[in-house]
């Protein structure tokens, strides 16, 4: 019996993501101003295309980073977030804008600082990866705990490094850590992001099966021909990458890597190929229709920004859909 | 084929949950692990899948050592049934079962036959989280038929643990039919009536070390399992009024549902010896030996 959210719910998720990109490029509000609905020419519409794709890649990369944490760690609250690698990745970025201030130096490149991004969650990836093992073999459980203990470790150093900077570049680094999708994002951060985004995707597509079979032990993994380490490694190296590269454009954005895998998983179920596509397409209407809105809620002194309202409406969403889910289990 | 030669199994060379483990298991036979609790049985699988690599000595699988094997060479060689556990996905059952199919060719054929054998074909469609345990496990089952080529290995590891008394021999009839066809099946069991039943040899895993091996009038007696169980056992006779015969005139099939029947030869079975003081009555727990608190009713 194939429920009513598996017949309508993939084209629902397409027109919301067509939706939302439709008012990317022709809503707005100038601060203070009113909210305009326009047709944009020339350098506006430029900007607002950029907006439009980086929201839609961030969306894509950490919806994709989101599945693959929660097939290999077997736990549905496993996320970029939670198991610290945007965090980590943010704490690259900062580290790199705090040392290149020091030194008079941009150690954050055009692509909006995908390196020390890259290495800072690949760092987390590696301490949270090696840590929740045990005789060699991954402890799901121990590896979220870890996840979290290390975020927060992140946290404390993102603090400090926020009360250690001069106090010009405090303000930018707050405002970034909010998580926001500049109208500027340079072409290479959107070309570097974009294609680690559809290289993830497609990889996450493709080996839809094999994180399938990683539902089970590793051995039931193992007897049926998946090379359980390989893929896994793999899996961690594209989640932690994935993430990274969000970071590096819009900063930590909240709950969406925990989010859309949740709402696809109600519309296609749990195989991973069709799981893995209709997350990005979650993924990235989520994160556009959230910077749609931190657009339409301009105030007098500045946009809110997109990360402030997927956490703040996020959260709520995602604990109604834990009880929805909880209570058709349990009736 | 499945040979250990001295092998020490575990995690710790110095404390080896086995050690020096040397036994073949032949073609188109079934062979029962049989133990205590923690004895061993699951890590001697394990190693014999090639998940634990043996810390000392070699394990091999037609003749290959199984921990060099991986992906395709090792799923056309080896399919695993695992004791059942606590997995909530909600993959159906048919998706689950063409699991088994990952490293080979598709085969929707194979999959619905295998669904088919474990009486399950209703279900197919329904979320694996959503069966009892019972149902569970011939899920589990059915992938590994999915697998499984003739001339191939079954590991099972306590495979009846959660089904009924109907499914229980239905599955045991079915490894022994495998077995007929070619196949090389190692089962743990800890039902003695079950081993007596489909093994033809038996494998005792105690205090660390294959403390017996061999057929089953040689393995399953009082004094040999109370060793290793700690508890009496007696030898009982189980009639089995309707065996059906093999149709080649070998072992007979005790679970067999269809095929020609004849009256069997009925089964010596071990049983062991409870602390039953008059056969109705049993002792509560912290009760002072010999006192019987509640009473069992009498069928």
């Amino acid at each position: 019996m194939t429920r009513p959210a598996a017949r309508i719910g993939p084209a629902l998720a397409v027109l919301a993501l067509l939706v939302a990109a439709a008012a990317r490029i022709l809503v707005a509000r100038p601060l203070g101003g009113p909210l305009q609905v326009e047709w944009p020419d020339g350098i506006l519409m430029d900007l607002r295309v950029r907006a439009l794709a980086a929201g839609a890649i961030v969306g894509a990369a950490l919806a994709t980073s989101g599945v693959l944490l929660q097939a290999v760690l077997r736990n549905p609250l496993a996320s970029p977030s939670i198991l610290g690698v945007s965090a980590g990745a943010a704490l690259g970025v900062m580290a790199a804008l705090a040392i290149g201030h020091h030194l008079g130096a941009s150690l954050v490149g055009a692509d909006g600082g995908m390196v020390p991004a890259c290495l800072g969650g690949g760092t987390v990836l590696v301490i949270v990866f090696g840590l929740g093992r045990i005789r060699g073999w991954l402890d799901p459980l121990g590896v979220l705990l870890v996840g979290v203990v290390v975020s927060s470790i992140c946290g404390g150093l993102i603090l400090l490094l926020q009360h250690l900077v001069p106090h010009g570049l405090r303000g930018d680094l707050v405002a970034w850590m909010a998580g926001t999708i500049r109208q500027g994002t340079e072409t290479r951060a959107l070309v570097t992001a974009g294609g680690i985004a559809l290289v993830g995707a497609a990889w996450t597509a493709l080996r839809g099966p094999a994180l399938d079979a990683l539902a089970f032990s590793d051995d039931e993994a193992r007897a049926i021909g998946v090379q359980v380490g390989r893929v896994r490694t793999t899996a961690f190296l594209f989640a932690g990458v994935l993430a990274a590269a969000a970071v590096a454009i819009a900063g930590p954005i909240a709950f969406v890597g925990l989010l859309a895998p949740h709402l696809a998983r109600m519309i296609v179920g749990e195989r991973q190929r069709t799981l893995a596509v209709m997350s990005v397409v979650i993924g990235a209407a989520v994160v556009v229709g959230a910077d749609v809105l931190a657009q339409c809620m301009s105030t007098e002194v500045g946009r809110i920004p997109a990360g402030v309202c997927t956490a703040l409406l996020g959260g709520p969403l995602f604990i109604w859909l834990l009880r929805r889910n909880r209570r058709e289990m349990v009736s | 084929m499945i040979e250990l030669r001295a092998a020490d199994l575990g995690w710790s060379v110095a404390a080896p949950v086995l050690a020096d483990v040397s036994a073949a298991a032949a073609r188109a036979t079934v062979t029962a692990v049989i133990g205590p609790n923690a004895a061993g049985k699951s890590t001697l699988l394990r190693s014999v899948l090639g998940a634990i690599r043996p810390l000392r000595g070699r394990v091999l699988v037609d003749g290959r050592d199984v921990s060099a094997l991986g992906g395709r060479a090792l799923a056309e060689r080896i399919a695993w049934v695992p004791q059942r556990g606590m997995v909530a996905t909600g993959l159906s059952a048919e998706e689950i079962v063409g699991l088994g199919r990952f490293a080979l060719p598709p085969d929707r054929g194979a999959v619905r036959a295998a669904l088919s054998a474990v009486g399950l074909d209703d279900r197919r469609a329904q979320p694996f989280r959503e069966l009892s345990m019972g149902q569970q496990q011939r899920v589990l089952l059915a992938r590994a038929l999915a697998q499984h080529r003739p001339g191939g290995v079954l590991l099972l590891d306590e495979p009846t643990a959660a089904l009924d008394l109907r499914w229980a021999p239905r599955v045991l009839s079915l490894l022994a039919a495998l077995a007929r066809d070619g196949a090389t099946v190692l089962v743990a069991l800890h039902d003695l009536a079950q081993v007596a039943a489909v093994a033809d040899t038996v494998w005792l895993v105690a205090d660390g070390r294959l403390t017996a091996r061999g057929p089953c009038d040689e393995v399953l007696t009082p004094s040999i399992l109370e060793q290793a169980f700690g508890v009496p056992f007696a030898m009982v006779d189980i009639p089995s009024p309707r065996v059906a015969v093999d149709g080649r005139g070998d072992r007979a099939d005790p679970f067999s549902a269809g095929g020609a029947t004849a009256d069997g030869p009925g089964l010596r079975v071990p049983i062991a010896l409870m602390p039953v003081a008059t056969g109705r009555s049993w002792p509560a727990p912290g009760a002072s030996p010999g006192s019987a608190s509640r009473t069992i009713v009498p069928p």
